[in-house]
């Protein structure tokens, strides 16, 4: 093994994930768009969570402009 | 056949380093349970709050330096030793490394339990960041340099390996696994100077007494040129299982091994120069070096975006290949009833919140907002007390199967215990963040809650309170239940079991798509010294002028 990649293993696992693979997607034809939808969300909830951060520094508070 | 039959060698001491690690976890997690009932008045009388500090600085010391390193030193021996094919070079040089280590991390354990005992003439009360002139035993300087030194003899043990590798492969490719960890221990290399420096040039002789006064903020500065690097030395192994492992857990294959390189390149570049973030209240420093800590810090935000990206679409991919489907359905798809897949997938979730609480100690202006406030460890007991901690206990489950040839006993406990960590760090983590908010301090056992009006921006001050007591219950809880698991499988089994799956898929986008000119370590370590120089160079100048020792402090306790 002179590289990360390792055969398939020759053990007849019922354990390994490998086994509940209904289908082999190859590099092609695989495409994130789920991925993009969870980072975008966390992009959202980064946005929202800075604004917070205004209220948490002024809203209610004097400021030092009064 | 499994690990443990191919490489018997490395298995002994990759035991041997697990061994160190969980015994560290152990008590250092029972700190922490004595301190969140402390400080939160819950439970009070089983320490002082003298002592608290004392179990503090274990606390501290004892999670942050030792399990992690040991548990490190384990999974990248593995790594290695997988991913090259090879047996350690010689056992002999191996072991020795493996005990500097230990004998070391003895010594300064035996220092800061000495703190506890009453009438002992050996203390080290000086918590994790050790900040002079608070002043520790010099067993503990001693003992810290031993655990640095050990850990730089085990990188150069994989070096040894890597470079015999590559006699009989020239033309190859860095293997993955190998790569991550010689740019880890890169960046280790180049960040541990600093704490070598501080504590075996300023602070063993000023503990010995050949000095009597310390400048503070020389040793503050170098402690954080290794401080925050520290950070991507506990978060790099862990993305080392999250690229090259999860995959395969979550019934896919990584998305880009190129990605995978890059990453690693800019933690090597951008991990040291950005230590002045963790001093932006500190006087004595310009504000020029403080703004350029700031650019760079916010750059180191792009290989963590990047690292999302990869390790959400491989886990994306497995989850297809398992049947998913939608923009978000998908993830009902991935196995959440594996704990190694459901603990390393908990860890990077609570990875991403800690990255938005990092993003705000970036920033210069807004970290003033929570500056030494309990926000601080709100915030690192997400990055390095779940993303790394957890992902740790996680894969244990996953590699503990190919040290012994034995399968997971206790599964349905080991899958319970991520969960149970989840839980227990939501409490507190955010009860935390939102008490620095309110201004509450963090470090001291006596918070002040009576004699300080604090006006907390959510919530109450007694609900955080409630939260951190409870939490920390949990999170020790979980902690036991993953310490019996770890026993209750720990034997070499008489016989390798046939259904222990040691295999990992190869990625989307190979080592094949890689440009050649990421595997030149020459290249990429000149850059990082020359980041390190521009950052670093000119304040340091300004800090020895005068003298190493001077402006001086005497020390503390008197």
């Amino acid at each position: 093994m002179s590289d990360d990649v390792s055969a398939p293993s020759d053990a007849t696992d019922e354990d390994i994930v490998q086994d509940d693979i209904v289908k082999e997607l190859s590099h092609e034809e695989f495409d994130p768009y789920g991925t993009l939808a969870v980072t975008g969300m966390y992009f959202l909830l980064l946005l929202v969570l800075y604004a917070l951060m205004y209220f948490v520094e002024f809203a209610s508070r004097p400021s030092i402009i009064g | 056949m499994t690990f443990v039959d191919h490489y018997p060698k490395a298995t002994r001491v990759i035991k041997a380093a697990f061994l160190v690690a969980f015994t560290a976890l152990g008590l250092g997690g029972f700190g922490g349970l004595l301190q969140a009932l402390h400080r939160t008045d819950t439970v009070r009388g089983i320490i002082s709050s003298t002592q608290y500090y004392d179990v503090l600085t274990g606390h501290g010391v004892l999670l942050a330096l030792v399990f992690t390193t040991f548990f490190i030193v384990g999974l990248y021996q593995w790594g290695i030793s997988r991913s090259l094919d090879r047996e350690p070079e010689n056992m002999t040089f191996t072991w020795t490394w493996f005990w500097v280590m230990t004998v070391g991390t003895t010594l300064t354990t035996i220092a800061i339990v000495g703190g506890l005992i009453p009438g002992s003439e050996i203390s080290a009360a000086v918590l994790y960041t050790f900040y002079p002139p608070l002043q520790a035993h010099p067993l503990f300087y001693i003992g810290a340099a031993g655990l640095v030194v050990g850990s730089w003899m085990a990188a150069a043990d994989w070096f040894w390996s890597f470079w015999k590798w590559r006699e009989n492969n020239a033309d190859e490719s860095i293997p993955l696994q190998t790569y991550m960890v010689l740019f880890t221990m890169l960046m280790w290399y180049i960040s541990s100077l600093g704490v070598a420096l501080e504590v075996v040039v300023l602070l063993i002789p000023w503990s010995l007494g050949l000095v009597t006064n310390i400048d503070p903020l020389l040793p503050r500065t170098l402690f954080w040129y290794f401080g925050h690097a520290v950070v991507y030395f506990w978060l790099l192994p862990a993305y080392f299982v999250w690229y090259s492992i999860l995959p395969k857990l979550s019934g896919g294959r990584l998305f880009s091994d190129s990605l995978t390189r890059i990453v690693f390149i800019m933690f090597l570049l951008l991990s040291t120069p950005i230590g002045f973030h963790h001093q932006y209240a500190d006087p004595g420093i310009d504000l020029g070096y403080k703004l350029w800590a700031v650019i760079s810090t916010l750059l180191i935000l792009l290989p963590s975006l990047m690292t999302a990206f990869t390790v959400i679409s491989s886990m994306e991919h497995g989850a297809r290949q398992r049947g998913g489907s939608g923009y978000f359905a998908w993830m009902g798809a991935l196995p959440w009833n594996r704990p190694a897949f459901v603990g390393c997938a908990l860890a990077g979730i609570m990875f991403a919140a800690g990255g938005f609480s990092g993003m705000v100690n970036a920033s210069l202006n807004i970290d003033m907002l929570i500056h030494n406030t309990a926000w601080i460890p709100g915030h690192f007991h997400l990055t390095v007390g779940t993303a790394s901690a957890l992902t740790f206990m996680a894969i244990t489950y996953w590699l503990l199967p190919q040290l012994t040839g034995r399968t997971l006993k206790y599964d349905k406990l080991a899958l319970a215990q991520p969960y149970m960590w989840f839980i227990g760090m939501t409490l507190m983590s955010n009860a935390l963040h939102r008490a620095g908010l309110a201004g509450i301090p963090r470090r001291v056992a006596e918070p002040m809650y009576r004699l300080v009006d604090y006006d907390p921006p959510f919530g109450t001050v007694d609900e955080m309170q409630w939260q951190v007591a409870v939490g920390g219950t949990i999170l020790f809880i979980s902690l036991v239940m993953f310490l019996v698991v770890v026993v209750a499988n720990w034997s070499r089994a008489d016989e390798t079991a046939a259904n222990i799956d040691d295999t990992l898929p190869a990625p989307l986008s190979g080592a094949e798509h890689s440009p050649k000119i990421l595997d030149n370590m020459k290249l990429w370590v000149g850059v990082a010294i020359v980041l390190v120089l521009l950052a670093y160079t000119l304040p340091l100048v300004d800090m020895v002028m005068d003298g190493l020792f001077s402006p001086g402090a005497p020390p503390s306790p008197v």
